[in-house]
Formats: structure tokens, C-alpha cells, sequence
């Protein structure tokens, strides 16, 4: 799919049966459950603990820049943390908005193998922990809009082409008309940037795990054909101005010294536009994807190992960027 | 109606608690609400948010409160969170059409997912069969009609989704 579809997760929200929810529980109550949870992970060598409050602010932000936290835990005041796979692709949040959330995340196009690792991970904590549910409502959660399966399914997904096209907005409408909802790059309540939309079920309620990931991978599918056909039209309607475009975005990438986040996504946008359509070859096919994260605020902090002022991060951001896009990406001739 | 605690005053709130699935009304007129240490909200509180439309701005004046986690159900339209667990037997009946409102359903639909997880009746017919086992009577009356009102509660689930 041109790498249109970037990342697929599912994220389930479970509670613990008789115990209040998080920002109701006493800080012993907090402390219980993560002894709890840790009963069932520690010993599970590729799983690692992070304690919030024990990691610095950057750090914290840096989980978050690569989809591993919710925003929420980053700044939550709860006793919380997460447990992570080495590879990344399962988390388990602990004391969030609900006791436990645990998300599968898979790049590329594939709902269904992140419900199957998600729900592998959720039949290990169900018995130990004795999670709330109920044959009414199903799995109970903090806030109602999370009731029944308790399961998020979304697909992040790159539409440049149709935000170009100016024919985003109603198409966005049309997504929230069939039940689902459109956020930004880090979840609810998070700012589109560099062209990236996260498509995800509303109602958790009343359906199955199994109608979720349909109806969500339907859409998905039918957007990313429009987002083809966006392209497809981009190229026979203004061949010139679209390589025009893409070239630039290529050359400023490859030499401009300072690079603020909004120029980069929108220029990393262009890019990876170029890249799916043909126009630049790629050294491995998921360097830009990195790239983005590699390129985000936290990520240049840890990088250069002190707290940087906007103008040192634009600056710092810059030289990261011209290295690995002159070395990574060619014009294709 | 006269307040159930000084029986002088008209009563202004009515209080539903549901423990362990017994229900209980109380009435009691603002005074001796806020004796109790209830809150007695009037017409001009704002409780109107996101969560409630009218219809359920009336069931909200009656105050209730978990038994299991000590939640006031108006603070779940300054929060949009509820309490525990138990919440949602405590304020049911305010909850249902709010559910209904969000998710377009109030009913769970059984999932593949779901199957391997134990199935509460069947849990407590087990449970009730050790309590006479261990002749502990009270206890095993309790259990039945734990399972009586579960029982109750799935066909009534399955006469509606067969509507």
C-alpha cells in the first residue's frame, strides 16, 4: 500500500474487579496493583518495567514520540508505569486512566495480528488478576466510552495526497459518520501533523473484538484507495509541480541547517509521498518512519544528552536529518 | 412525602443505594441531607454537561453514592469517569441511557475472546454447592439468589436483542 498505512494497534482496557479506578485509588492501592501486575510479567524476560516517576521528563516524552506511553501517563500523578516488550510492539500501561492498558503495536497494515498478540497478553492477566467484567456491559472500564470489549483498534494512516487535494475534511466527516473517529498523531486530544491521521473505532460497546477490527480495516482500506487514486491524479494533473515539490522537500531535507518539527513533518511528508510514488528510492523501507521518530523534540534531546534550547534542537534536528536522508535516499533516475 | 430521618419536613432528595443488589430508597428533606454530610444541590447547580441532556438532569437530582467506593454519581459529569467497577450496579438505572447515548447499545455481545473466561453463573452454582456442603445455609440463600437475579438478567438480555 505505498506505506500509506504507517502502524496498526490495538489497545484494550481492563480493571480489576471490587478495587476503585485509578485517580479514585489511595497511593497504596496503586502500589498493590503494580506489585500484582508485576507478579505476572517480571519473570518474562523480554518484558522491562519503566517506573514514571523514576524516569526524567524527556524520557517520558521520548516513550510517548514512539507510541509506547499515552500523553496521559507522561504527565500523570498517579504511582504508574509501563511494562515493554524489547521489540517494542506490546505495552502495558499501568495505573492509566484505567488500572490496565495494554496496547499491540505493528507496523504496516495489520489489525488482525495486533488483536491476536493483544489478546494473548490479556488471557495472561485475567485469571491472576480477576478483572471486571460483566455479562451485561462487558469488560468495565474507568469511562463509559470504553465499555464491552474495552478495545481501541486504529490504524495511523499518511494522506497527503487527499490533504493536498483539499478533499480531507470530507472525508473526515464521513469517517465520523460510519462510527469511527480521526485523531492526530499521539491520540486523542493530538494535532495532525506531517499529513498523519490515526483512524479508530468510537463505539466499544455492543460489538465484537472481530466487527471492530472489520469495520475499522474496511475503512481503512477504502481510504488508503483514495488516497492511491489522490495520487495517481496529483501525478497526471501536474506531473511537473508534483516532482517539483517532491525534490525540493528532498533538497531542503538533505541541506537545510535549521529545521523547526512543523517544517520537518510537512517536508518528511512530501518525502515519504515521493518515496511510496517511485520518485526516491529508499536504502531500507522503513527509514523515513524512523526518521520521523528520530526527528521529534525528545528524541534529539536524549540524543545530544543535554537540554537544548528551540534554536539548538532546529539546529541539532537539521544535522540528523541532512545525514541520514543524504545517505538513505536517492533520486530515482 | 414526609423526610424518612426527622419526619417533620417535606423531603427533597431521594437517595437510591444498591447494595449487593438490594435496592433502598431513602427520602430526606435538605437538612438533614446536609447533616448527613449529602450534598443538596438545587435547580441552579451545573450539572448539566456533556454526559446529561434533561431527561436525566431530573434523576440526577436525587443524590446517590457507591456503597463500594464511596463515588457521588455527579462527579462523574465533572469527570466523565466513574468510580469503581461497582459503579455500574450502583447507578444503573442513571447510567443506562447514558451508555445508550455513547455506545448506541447498552449490551455487551458476546465474543470469541470471552469464551474462555469463566462464566459467572456457573461460577456460583459451584459456589453454592460447597456452601450446603458445608452446611452453611445463610450463605447458600444468598448465592441463589445472586444467581436467580443473574439468571433473570440474561433472559431479559436475550427477550431484548430477540425483539
Amino acid at each position: 500500500m505505498s506505506g500509506i498505512a504507517v502502524s496498526s494497534r490495538i489497545r484494550l482496557a481492563r480493571n480489576l474487579e471490587g478495587k476503585p479506578f485509578t485517580f479514585n485509588a489511595t497511593p497504596k492501592q496503586q502500589k498493590e496493583l503494580i506489585a500484582s501486575v508485576a507478579e505476572i510479567f517480571k519473570a518474562q524476560k523480554e518484558y522491562n518495567y519503566l517506573e514514571m516517576a523514576a524516569l526524567s521528563d524527556v524520557d517520558k516524552r521520548l516513550l510517548v514520540e514512539r507510541h509506547l506511553i499515552s500523553p496521559e501517563l507522561a504527565t500523570s500523578q498517579s504511582d504508574c508505569g509501563v511494562w515493554l516488550t524489547k521489540d517494542e510492539s506490546i505495552s502495558i500501561m499501568v495505573n492509566e486512566e484505567d488500572h490496565i492498558r495494554l496496547q499491540a503495536l505493528k507496523s504496516g497494515f495489520c489489525l488482525t495480528e495486533a488483536l491476536e498478540k493483544a489478546n494473548e497478553v490479556d488471557k495472561q492477566i485475567y485469571n491472576p488478576l480477576k478483572i471486571a467484567f460483566s455479562q451485561k456491559l462487558g469488560y468495565l472500564t474507568c469511562c463509559p466510552t470504553n465499555l464491552g470489549t474495552g478495545m481501541r483498534a486504529s490504524v495511523m494512516l499518511h494522506l497527503p495526497a487527499l490533504a493536498k487535494s483539499g478533499r480531507i475534511a470530507q472525508l473526515l466527516d464521513s469517517i465520523t459518520k460510519l462510527g469511527l473517529t480521526v485523531r492526530g498523531i499521539y491520540g486523542e486530544g493530538s494535532q495532525v501533523q506531517g499529513d498523519m491521521y490515526q483512524v479508530s473505532n468510537r463505539i466499544t460497546l455492543g460489538i465484537t473484538q472481530k466487527d471492530i477490527v472489520t469495520s475499522v480495516s474496511n475503512v481503512c482500506k477504502a481510504i488508503t484507495e483514495k488516497e492511491e487514486k489522490a495520487r495517481e491524479f496529483l501525478k497526471k494533473n501536474g506531473a511537473l509541480q508534483l516532482e517539483d515539490l517532491i525534490y525540493r522537500a528532498y533538497g531542503t531535507l538533505c541541506n537545510a541547517k535549521i529545521l523547526n518539527t512543523n517544517e520537518f513533518m510537512q517536508l518528511i511528508s512530501d518525502l515519504k509521498m515521493g518515496a511510496g510514488m517511485g520518485y526516491l528510492i529508499l536504502k531500507q523501507p522503513d527509514i523515513i518512519d524512523k526518521l520521523i521518530i528520530a526527528a521529534q523534540p525528545a528524541a534529539i534531546m536524549k540524543r545530544s544528552g543535554q537540554d537544548l534550547n528551540e534554536l539548538a534542537r532546529d539546529e541539532a534536528r537539521a544535522l540528523i536529518v541532512n545525514k541520514e536522508v543524504t545517505k538513505n535516499i536517492k533520486i530515482s533516475k | 412525602m414526609l423526610c424518612n430521618e426527622c419526619s417533620k419536613r417535606n423531603a427533597t432528595l431521594m437517595i437510591n443505594t444498591n447494595i449487593n443488589g438490594k435496592q433502598k430508597t431513602v427520602h430526606l428533606c435538605s437538612q438533614c441531607a446536609s447533616k448527613l454530610g449529602l450534598p443538596s444541590f438545587g435547580i441552579s447547580d451545573n450539572l448539566l454537561s456533556t454526559f446529561f441532556n434533561n431527561t436525566d438532569f431530573s434523576q440526577m437530582l436525587s443524590t446517590n453514592v457507591c456503597p463500594e467506593c464511596g463515588y457521588r454519581l455527579e462527579q462523574l459529569n465533572q469527570t466523565g469517569f466513574l468510580g469503581c467497577d461497582k459503579c455500574y450496579e450502583s447507578f444503573e438505572t442513571q447510567l443506562l441511557p447514558v451508555i445508550k447515548r455513547i455506545q448506541g447499545s447498552t449490551t455487551h455481545k458476546q465474543d470469541i475472546s470471552d469464551i474462555e473466561q469463566p462464566n459467572k453463573i456457573e461460577k456460583l452454582k459451584e459456589e453454592l454447592k460447597a456452601a450446603i456442603e458445608i452446611e452453611e445455609y445463610e450463605r447458600a440463600a444468598q448465592i441463589r439468589d445472586s444467581i436467580k437475579a443473574l439468571e433473570k438478567e440474561v433472559n431479559d438480555e436475550r427477550n431484548c436483542s430477540q425483539q
